[in-house]
């Protein structure tokens, strides 16, 4: 047992909170990207959160279970959406063929909303499972003989 | 065996308690960190059937912390994680804790007596 995992366990969850907070924002700044069609239109992003098995440390009998509670979660990787994005028909563009046509990103933005709140929800949480962790420290520094 | 510097079961199952409660807070940072991961199963840490059985054989350093699947129903992407528990379970663990401190200062206190009489008891 490290001295401050609750804390650093925490803190996994608010990385991966932070992260897709960036993801997010990323992908509303794109979501009026337009390319040539012949081109792909800008993809959204996705977070692929994964938890974070524990480690096993020492040889006690608690060894194994501090194992199995687990080390918090971290981003496995980012996910890439369709690049078809959406055909609209805008002949003053300057990217646009011959048929007028351009090639846009197609972010959902209510999706990306609902996604924020739960990002939001979820770095909340995690900050305040460290305060209650830190209620804990405090009380162990206070034992005195 | 941690009891070796006080020998009495009494200050030992207060160790081993505090041992539980922390690997509980340890479990509620882990699922609360987990909290929008696909297919993750919220973990239950229990302790207290093992430590009452370690206390009734007079070691309770023999105890042992399970961990188990929580069986609560999924969300869509396959994660069970309710912040409420969490929640509620962080605060427990953490008011247990602050009553197994209490306890450990109670049994010092005792020990201050023993060693300087009454009159250094504050």
């Amino acid at each position: 047992m490290g001295l401050f995992d609750p804390i650093s366990t925490a803190v996994t969850g608010v990385n991966v909170s932070q992260t897709w907070l960036d993801t997010i924002s990323e992908n509303i700044a794109n979501m009026n990207d337009v390319t040539s069609p012949s081109q792909g239109a800008y993809q959204t992003r996705f977070v692929v959160a994964a938890a974070i098995p524990g480690e096993v440390e020492g040889t006690g009998p608690g060894a194994q279970a501090e194992a199995s509670v687990g080390g918090g979660s971290e981003v496995a990787g980012i996910a890439l959406g369709s690049p078809d994005g959406v055909l609209e028909y805008d002949p003053t563009n300057p990217l646009a063929d011959k048929q007028g046509m351009v090639r846009s990103a197609n972010v959902n933005l209510g999706d990306q909303m609902s996604d924020m709140m739960m990002a939001q929800n979820g770095y909340e949480a995690n900050l305040a499972t460290v305060s209650q962790a830190e209620q804990a420290y405090q009380a162990a520094l206070g034992m005195h003989i | 065996m941690t009891s070796g510097m006080f020998g009495d079961v009494a200050t030992s199952a207060i160790y081993e308690s505090m041992q539980g409660l922390w690997d509980e807070q340890q479990s509620v940072a882990n699922n609360v960190a987990n909290i929008d991961t696909p297919n993750y199963k919220a973990k239950d840490v229990n302790f207290e059937t093992s430590l009452a059985q370690a206390i009734a054989n007079g070691d309770p350093s023999q105890m042992q912390v399970t961990t188990t699947d929580s069986t609560a129903p999924s969300d869509q992407v396959g994660n069970n994680v309710s912040l409420g528990t969490e929640m509620v379970q962080g605060e427990t663990a953490g008011m247990q804790f602050q009553t197994m401190v209490d306890a450990m200062n109670a049994k010092f206190q005792l020990l201050s007596t023993a060693i300087n009489g009454p009159s250094s008891a504050s």
